[in-house]
């Protein structure tokens, strides 16, 4: 893999990785010191990748990940240890079961990091759809589900005026940073990080950070921030995106795409970022 | 003076379950309001002891925040009641399926629907599938020993599991009484400094590695030993008289009344008046409701030839429970049940009429 060579570090640990959340889970450790994690019961995929992890991972029901890592944050707040809490959830028990939880953490403000380990799918439950996959996808065209759009996570949780950012693991850097800036605050903040997931997406294994980095360059994954003010700002910016089909054509997940429907979603990948663009020169 | 003195003060079920958590040394308490438990927090306000309480989004939540905090070190309460603990069942499984010590409060009502704020015990049948180790509080007085016994039990190396302390919403938790509360010295030592306990990790197990994780956690629950060593302790630290079973001149009795929870009170009065007329009537009353201490009742009602049970609520819970522990054995006594239905009045009359009908009928089930 030659994708971090301006970065031994980051080479090694990504050659070391097995999948992407265990790459994930190798960025954490590396950019926060000596982290407490709390995952929830269901996320197959997450629980795969800490197979041969050595820090232990506390486990929570299907839902209850962010009131369990609430629970944690507050013990380190009770015996005065600065250990930095970190909720590691799949993207269908945060999309779908636990915005609740996850608004009532960022509306009392625990200080402690929320992560997305976002594939756009429900692994757990062979491959089915969630509100974060995308629209004409295979497992959506299946079940008759293409017409609704995908949830704007982000949008929704920074009303609450707490930290939020997009982050990819093709930009371990830009996600690190993303996770010192949320420790250094002692607040709630929430991350949606994209992790390909081979199997379910219908790509070689090798091809993840690729797909990752593909990802944010045509602009269907575009990397930003929300602050608690809610100002936009994107953190890293392409000058010209690349063809969104550079993106979608590895995959087989989008192997069933008419040519209508590649020019919708190339329509609402352009309409999302210019307006990110738009906000961030506004100041919104 | 001070250090084994104990004060008299007049409280409710919720004030001395409140008092408990002072002297227990519990520093965080998360929680949903759910009446009359809420009474709970309220009880706390204006007290110096320290503890941080959280406001959460659900009682589920409140449930999972507790043993997140928990397996800190730190020790945490919460409390649930009626449709509350029917949300909170999956957390609270969850919690002893990760060896998470825990100790909550349950306040009891009817479940609904329709909607009822009456009492009713039977919902705690519920936690019996939840490995959660049971007290059903009688008085304020159990209440508070229980709460405080419950943190020696849960954090006990060889139990780790959660413990319920169970209350009636109206004749114990908003009920008062004179209760004699312990001296924090005598609490400090009695309980000692939480440690970090060692929780289960998140791993996928194998078909062996979870049948070896229930079956260790079944060996914990039913380990009366540690429970009563526990029992056995307070008494001596604080010289309070509690245990797992009660009985009123039940060994020698003919004819047994046994309760638990919040009927108990009237049923003993009732049994009491019931001695002059009929010499051979006994009471006893059940505090750890699971695991169920089938030895000993089974003991204590060796002599008896007809067993009556008082149960509260529309699903039985000790009935079953005490045919399983004759279950078997040579001359069983003929177990009859009298069920209260929830809402309904129950008092020391209601409590003979009911006795009397029952005592002339074989294998009687009645609805008073």
């Amino acid at each position: 893999m030659t994708m971090f060579s301006y970065n031994a570090e980051l080479e090694k640990m990504a050659s070391k990785a097995k999948t992407g959340e265990n790459f994930a889970l190798h960025i954490i450790d590396w950019a926060l010191e000596n982290p407490l994690l709390v995952s929830n019961l269901n996320s197959l995929s997450i629980q795969r990748s800490t197979k041969n992890q050595t820090a232990q991972m506390y486990c929570a029901d299907f839902s209850k990940a962010a009131a369990f890592a609430t629970g944690v944050a507050e013990a380190q707040r009770l015996k005065k240890t600065m250990r930095p809490v970190v909720a590691l959830v799949g993207d269908t028990a945060t999309y779908d079961s636990s915005p609740t939880e996850i608004s009532g953490a960022a509306q009392r403000n625990t200080p402690m990091i929320y992560i997305c380990m976002n594939n756009e799918t429900s692994v757990t439950s062979g491959n089915h759809y969630s509100s974060s996959t995308p629209r004409f996808t295979e497992n959506r065209r299946n079940q008759a589900e293409t017409e609704q759009q995908q949830k704007n996570l982000i949008s929704l949780i920074s009303k609450h005026g707490v930290y939020c950012a997009t982050a990819s693991i093709g930009f371990p850097m830009d996600f690190a940073d993303k996770l010192k800036h949320i420790n250094k605050s002692r607040k709630f903040g929430f991350i949606n990080l994209l992790i390909p997931d081979s199997k379910a997406w219908g790509f070689n294994k090798e091809g993840t950070i690729e797909i990752s980095r593909l990802a944010v360059e045509t602009g269907y994954w575009p990397l930003y921030e929300v602050d608690e003010r809610g100002q936009v700002r994107l953190t890293h910016k392409e000058h010209y995106l690349k063809d969104l089909d550079e993106f979608t054509m590895p995959q087989a997940r989008f192997a069933g795409m008419s040519q209508r429907q590649r020019l919708l979603m190339q329509d609402a990948v352009n309409i999302k970022y210019h307006e990110l663009l738009k906000n961030e020169a506004m100041g919104k | 003076m001070t250090k084994h003195t104990a004060q008299l003060n007049l409280m409710n079920g919720n004030e001395a379950v409140a008092g408990a958590l002072a002297l227990s040394n519990v520093q965080y308490l998360p929680y949903f309001p759910i009446e009359p438990a809420t009474n709970i927090v309220r009880a706390l306000e204006g007290n110096d002891s320290g503890i941080k309480k959280q406001y959460m989004e659900s009682t589920s939540s409140a449930i999972s925040a507790a043993a997140g905090a928990s397996t800190q070190g730190i020790r945490s309460f919460t409390f649930t009641g009626a449709q509350a603990l029917l949300s909170s069942i999956q957390e609270i499984r969850s919690a002893a399926s990760l060896r998470i010590p825990l100790v909550f409060a349950n306040v009891s009502r009817a479940l609904p629907f329709p909607n009822l704020y009456a009492s009713d015990e039977s919902e705690i049948s519920l936690l019996e599938r939840t490995n959660t180790i049971l007290f059903n509080a009688s008085t304020p007085q159990d209440a508070m020993d229980f709460t405080i016994l419950g943190y020696k039990i849960s954090e006990h190396k060889e139990i780790q599991l959660p413990v319920c302390v169970n209350m009636d919403s109206f004749l114990v938790a908003e009920s008062k009484q004179n209760l004699l509360i312990p001296s924090p010295a005598m609490i400090n030592k009695f309980l000692g400094t939480k440690r970090e306990p060692k929780t289960h990790t998140t791993r996928f197990l194998t078909t062996e590695e979870y049948l070896k994780t229930q079956l260790g956690i079944e060996e914990s629950l039913n380990n009366i030993n540690v429970i009563n060593d526990a029992l056995k302790k307070y008494e001596t630290e604080t010289k309070a008289k509690v245990s797992i079973v009660e009985d009123y001149n039940a060994k020698q009795a003919n004819v047994v009344v046994v309760t638990s929870g919040a009927t108990s009170i009237n049923a003993a009065a009732a049994v009491h008046e019931l001695q002059g007329k009929r010499e051979k009537i006994g009471h006893l009353k059940i505090n750890l409701v699971n695991p169920f201490p089938s030895e000993a009742v089974k003991s204590l009602l060796r002599n008896a030839e007809k067993v009556i049970v008082l149960e509260r609520g529309m699903h039985q819970m000790l009935t079953g429970r005490i045919q399983s522990a004759f279950y078997g054995g040579r001359n069983p006594p003929d177990i009859c049940t009298v069920t209260i239905p929830p809402g309904e009045k129950f008092t020391t009359r209601t409590a003979i009429n009911g006795i009397k009908k029952t005592i002339k009928q074989k294998n009687a089930r009645l609805m008073l």
